[in-house]
């Protein structure tokens, strides 16, 4: 029953995804431009490469809005997405790990990222860095320590998984770098 | 200090609220059921969503198709809500979510789906454990008390009975509680000493990772002028904010509902005006 469910959605899935806007394809197109550049790039640090994780969706209510917006004002969002999404492609956050505790330290400690990805995209390559994988077929509670990791911001909170990386780095960064303590257990109750 | 207007206005502010009515997602309900019961709520703009989570529990256990083979914990940590399709971010304060989604004039009810299976981890964080509320907001709170001092010592320094009594009060919504403690020992007693001012701006009509979040200081460092909510909004989207625009010509600030004046210093606004994790959320709309 529960698998049925679950491939049912599945299929309705795509059909949602149809009625969202088209920006989000023009995202992905960017996104595989970027990748190119990247290994055209001869840098020292490494790239994070993007996650498209981050999916948009616009309620019916808003889009209803949108579609009776006066023109102006129509234009005027549909150009503030556009500059919003060039600009924060192009800029790219510098992030230093820094482990704490027990846990390795990942060689080389440097990289760079897109600054509109989600704080998550970078739990999620750390995890793969640390070789640090999630029991996801059964979310047993117990053992969830082994397969979790915490980062932190200025040795002090640690970040929503959904913040931007480009809003943590405006207001968190030291040296124009963004410092992310990470440990296998809580610190900084 | 807060001044007894001041205290007036935050009164009012924690007491607005939503109605909000919830129907279980058909793929949910039990097949002696033909139709979903509602479950309708006075929720607290100033609040989450999963401090509700026990009472849609409650509510919604019998009608469940699968109830009997899951924990309490199990389901709780499995819940989500939905809205037009939209899985709603359980981490954004309520009232920040419906102007952010539903804002409808029209409408005396917001309409939102309970579901209890296919947890969209693709667009919301996961619930980890039974806690994930709290430790979710203790860090939102830290974050806000680092912007505030440049150093999130206030909080860290708080003794263990005021921090779990800060939790408790936003748990409880008891504003007098969070008030001993907010205002008195993290916040500094006039808002121009305040280091930056905790703000995030929310522009609903694009995508998701459309927020802007900046440093913002009480005063300008140059003519040491209070800066107010117009002068922020000009500097970060100044093509929907003019300087010499007296009015919202094109777009408006909303925060907890209410639609703000432009004159209005942002450090004073945000003591009236805060959401409970500590920012100042500001949702921005098209004038239509």
């Amino acid at each position: 029953m529960f698998s049925l469910t679950r491939q049912l959605t599945q299929n309705n899935e795509p059909d949602k995804d149809k009625d969202k806007d088209k920006k989000e394809d023009t995202r992905k197109i960017d996104n595989e431009d970027d990748k190119q550049n990247k290994n055209n790039n001869n840098s020292n640090e490494i790239t994070i490469q993007d996650t498209n994780l981050a999916r948009s969706k616009i309620s019916t209510t808003n889009s209803l809005i949108l579609h009776n917006l006066p023109s102006k004002q129509n234009n005027l969002v549909v150009n503030l997405s556009k500059n919003y999404d060039k600009t924060n492609q192009v800029q790219k956050c510098l992030i230093r790990f820094q482990s704490i505790g027990s846990v390795n330290q990942i060689q080389p400690k440097v990289y760079k990222i897109s600054s509109n990805q989600q704080f998550s995209s970078l739990i999620v390559f750390l995890k793969k860095k640390l070789k640090i994988y999630n029991n996801n077929q059964d979310n047993n509670n117990d053992s969830s320590t082994d397969s979790q990791i915490f980062c932190y911001i200025k040795n002090t909170f640690a970040p929503s998984p959904d913040e931007i990386i480009g809003n943590l780095f405006k207001n968190f960064a030291t040296n124009n770098e963004l410092i992310v303590c990470y440990c296998n257990t809580v610190a900084f109750g | 200090m807060l001044s007894s207007t001041d205290l007036d206005v935050i009164d009012r502010i924690w007491k607005g609220t939503i109605k909000i009515s919830v129907r279980l997602s058909p793929l949910d309900l039990n097949i002696h059921h033909h139709k979903s019961p509602v479950y309708y709520l006075t929720a607290k703009r100033n609040s989450f969503l999963p401090l509700y989570y026990d009472d849609f529990l409650k509510f919604f256990k019998p009608y469940l198709n699968f109830a009997t083979e899951q924990t309490f914990e199990r389901l709780k940590l499995n819940l989500w809500l939905e809205f037009e399709d939209i899985p709603i971010k359980w981490n954004y304060p309520i009232g920040l979510l419906y102007d952010y989604l539903g804002l409808d004039l029209n409408a005396h009810v917001w309409n939102l789906k309970i579901h209890f299976n296919n947890y969209p981890t693709d667009f919301l964080i996961p619930q980890i454990k039974l806690d994930f509320m709290e430790k979710f907001w203790v860090n939102q709170i830290k974050e806000a008390c680092y912007i505030q001092h440049s150093s999130a010592k206030p909080i860290m320094s708080l003794s263990t009975v005021d921090s779990s009594s800060l939790w408790e009060s936003v748990k409880a919504h008891d504003f007098s509680q969070f008030n001993s403690i907010f205002y008195k020992k993290i916040l500094p007693p006039v808002s121009t000493d305040l280091k930056h001012v905790p703000v995030k701006v929310y522009l609903p009509y694009s995508s998701s990772n459309f927020i802007l979040q900046e440093l913002v200081e009480p005063k300008d460092p140059e003519t040491n002028l209070k800066i107010t909510i117009k002068d922020v909004l000009n500097k970060w989207l100044p093509d929907l904010f003019s300087k010499n625009d007296p009015n919202y010509k094109y777009a408006f600030p909303l925060i907890q509902g209410i639609i703000v004046p432009g004159n209005v210093p942002i450090c004073e606004l945000y003591y009236l005006m805060t959401y409970l994790d500590g920012f100042l959320h500001i949702c921005i709309l098209m004038n239509s």
